[in-house]
């Protein structure tokens, strides 16, 4: 009888220092909200590097498109105060938050880094945040210009003969506190991922950022702007063509 | 009843083997010094860092153990002579087996997220655990370096300080190796000065005597390194790390022997493209690019200025590829070059704590 008692203090004691489940399990997953910007060329996806024509046969190809969204809001409240979208390396993503489509309605933001820390320690920000350097990378200027707002590369052909020679290059670095803009979404709409995750995505069209009816971009001639002096022009026909063709469809 | 007492000592046994709070090995965190214009390092949750760990990491990266006929260590390549690469274009193997690349400078890797020139791997640890079993490097099976390392009582005893076991493997070692290699931190050139200036940062009395220093030739070349229609460098190599995490094609070949990264991903608008590289301590980590075809920095800046290469996945970025190159004359590659000497740091170069414990 003893020795069954001592069995049954050790197996007592044994089942004690196991380690219990993670009570996780029953918890339910929390609701949170993407917002995807889906690169397009005219209907299509646009996908990097590929050759896509232009009105007057002229190819291009697109090999980096990156901007920043500060402070996206939706009545009133900032859901999300800085993200980077980057398509090469993080695909259609703008950002995840927790939240519920219902608190989402619309979307107010700026196209851009805010003046109030555009020049600020770029290392100094949380390490998560968007504007880290370690996350900013090569969208910040070193010397204290501050973030690149808006980075649209691509290459062209533009003789139209049949060989493909896509040595023509676009460099396009909208920045500086002078050019950021607003963008205004007042219907998102919502599509439900799973049972706690909704999607919202917008589109960028490319082909309008390029040819827009209004100012349409010459890619023979206005071919390059790091928003310098001298460059006030395109730079901001650069930014004010980027904010058109972003649209929620 | 002696038969009782033994069933009491075995429970108590099990119960004690089974508290995983008590291991009996209490490792002390390592305080890494980043500079203060540094972003924080990003350090990864299974490998946090701690004084043993580098210790043991700092004797394995001299360990010539970890090759084949005990002839190379990590260091053979990346010499802290030569800023911790190697002078020669090519590194030799094991029985002087050339690989196909230069090795890189090892400096500031706790910020990197790509690895290798075609960064095939993403994390610092992955990486260490490479040139062991390569033929061309240290050209031995991991088990047989463990081997080896086992049968050193001394190891046994820091692995287990390190990490709480004295049956380490491969991943122990790549994980002692990487706390090192984090600790190795660059940010005290007379770069470091200039650029906390540019960017308002208060500067400490001994980084405001350096900053006395910087000559208006270095200004200048800093100036045109910068500058859009002068060297054009900054796109690519920028912020405190002097680099971007990318991969470029900066216009070397018209066509490719070496496909860099797109032979990973096997995606064509990758050919010829490799990891951007710091320019931290350039000066001291002749030869140069991928394949060490540039001899000085001389020849750099002449690549640059009159000798790009157009083909179909050159960077955009090189933004005057279509007349050869920016076009610098003798003057402006004079001052570019003064520039590219102020990334020297002589504190990190000269750092006793990454140099051989018993030299």
């Amino acid at each position: 009888m003893r020795y069954i008692l001592t069995i049954c203090i050790c197996s007592l004691v044994l089942a004690s220092c196991k380690k219990k489940k993670d009570d996780a399990e029953t918890v339910a997953d929390p609701d949170t909200l993407t917002v995807n910007v889906q690169p397009v060329f005219g209907a299509s996806p646009l996908v990097l590097d590929q050759t896509y024509a232009l009105n007057d046969s002229t190819g291009i190809q697109f090999t980096d498109i990156k901007f920043f969204m500060s402070n996206a809001s939706s009545g009133g409240t900032v859901k999300k105060d800085y993200s980077l979208f980057d398509y090469r390396n993080t695909s259609s993503l703008l950002f995840t938050i927790p939240g519920v489509s219902s608190d989402f309605t619309e979307l107010n933001a700026l196209i851009g880094v805010p003046a109030s820390v555009n020049h600020s320690d770029p290392a100094a920000f949380p390490a998560a945040s968007a504007l880290n350097i370690s996350n900013a990378d090569d969208m910040h200027w070193a010397w204290s210009f501050g973030y690149i707002f808006i980075k649209v590369e691509a290459r062209a052909d533009t003789i139209p003969d049949g060989i493909p020679l896509f040595d023509h290059t676009l460099t396009y670095h909208v920045g500086s506190d002078a050019f950021s803009g607003a963008v205004s979404f007042p219907d998102l709409n919502w599509t439900a991922a799973s049972t706690h995750h909704s999607v919202s995505t917008l589109h960028l069209n490319m082909e309008q950022f390029i040819n827009r009816a209004a100012s349409p971009i010459n890619i023979r001639t206005e071919v390059i702007t790091h928003s310098n002096a001298g460059q006030e022009a395109l730079t901001a026909k650069v930014l004010s063509n980027f904010i058109a063709a972003l649209t929620a469809p | 009843m002696n038969r009782l007492l033994l069933v009491v000592l075995a429970g108590f046994i099990v119960f004690q083997a089974c508290r995983k709070d008590k291991v009996g090995y209490t490792p002390t965190p390592y305080t890494l010094k980043v500079p203060s214009h540094f972003p924080q390092m990003p350090i990864p949750a299974d490998n946090p860092m701690t004084e043993e760990g580098v210790m043991l990491g700092r004797r394995l990266f001299y360990e010539t153990k970890l090759s084949l006929d005990n002839s190379i260590s990590c260091a053979s390549c990346h010499a802290p002579e030569n800023a911790f690469s190697d002078p020669n274009a090519l590194s030799a193997g094991v029985n002087g087996t050339l690989g196909t690349r230069n090795s890189m400078a090892l400096v500031n890797l706790g910020w990197q997220n790509r690895f290798f020139w075609d960064g095939r791997v993403s994390t610092l640890e992955e990486q260490i655990l490479q040139p062991v079993p390569n033929p061309v490097e240290m050209h031995q099976e991991w088990v047989q370096a463990i081997s080896k390392l086992k049968a050193d009582e001394s190891y046994r005893n820091q692995f287990y300080q390190a990490f709480g076991t004295a049956d380490f493997d491969s991943t122990h070692v790549s994980k002692a190796i990487a706390q090192f290699l984090r600790t190795m931190i660059s940010g005290t050139s007379k770069f470091d000065v200039m650029y906390k200036h540019e960017n308002s940062l208060v500067l400490t009395p001994s980084e405001q005597q350096l900053y006395s220093t910087v000559t208006p030739e270095e200004w200048a070349g800093y100036d045109l390194f910068k500058s859009l229609n002068g060297a054009d460098c900054f796109h690519c190599h920028n912020g405190p790390l002097m680099q971007v995490q990318k991969y470029s094609n900066n216009g070397l070949d018209a066509t490719f022997t070496d496909l860099g990264r797109g032979a990973i991903t096997g995606n064509p608008n990758e050919n010829g493209k490799f990891k951007v590289p710091t320019l931290r301590n350039i000066a001291l980590t002749a030869p140069y690019m991928h394949d060490g075809r540039f001899a000085t920095l001389d020849d750099v800046i002449e690549h640059y200025s009159t000798g790009i290469h157009q083909s179909s996945t050159i960077d955009p970025l090189i933004e005057f590829a279509s007349q050869g190159g920016v076009q610098l004359d003798a003057e402006q590659r004079q001052l570019l070059k003064a520039f590219l000497l102020t990334l020297t740091d002589e504190h990190f170069v000269t750092n006793p704590d990454f140099q051989p414990l018993n030299p």
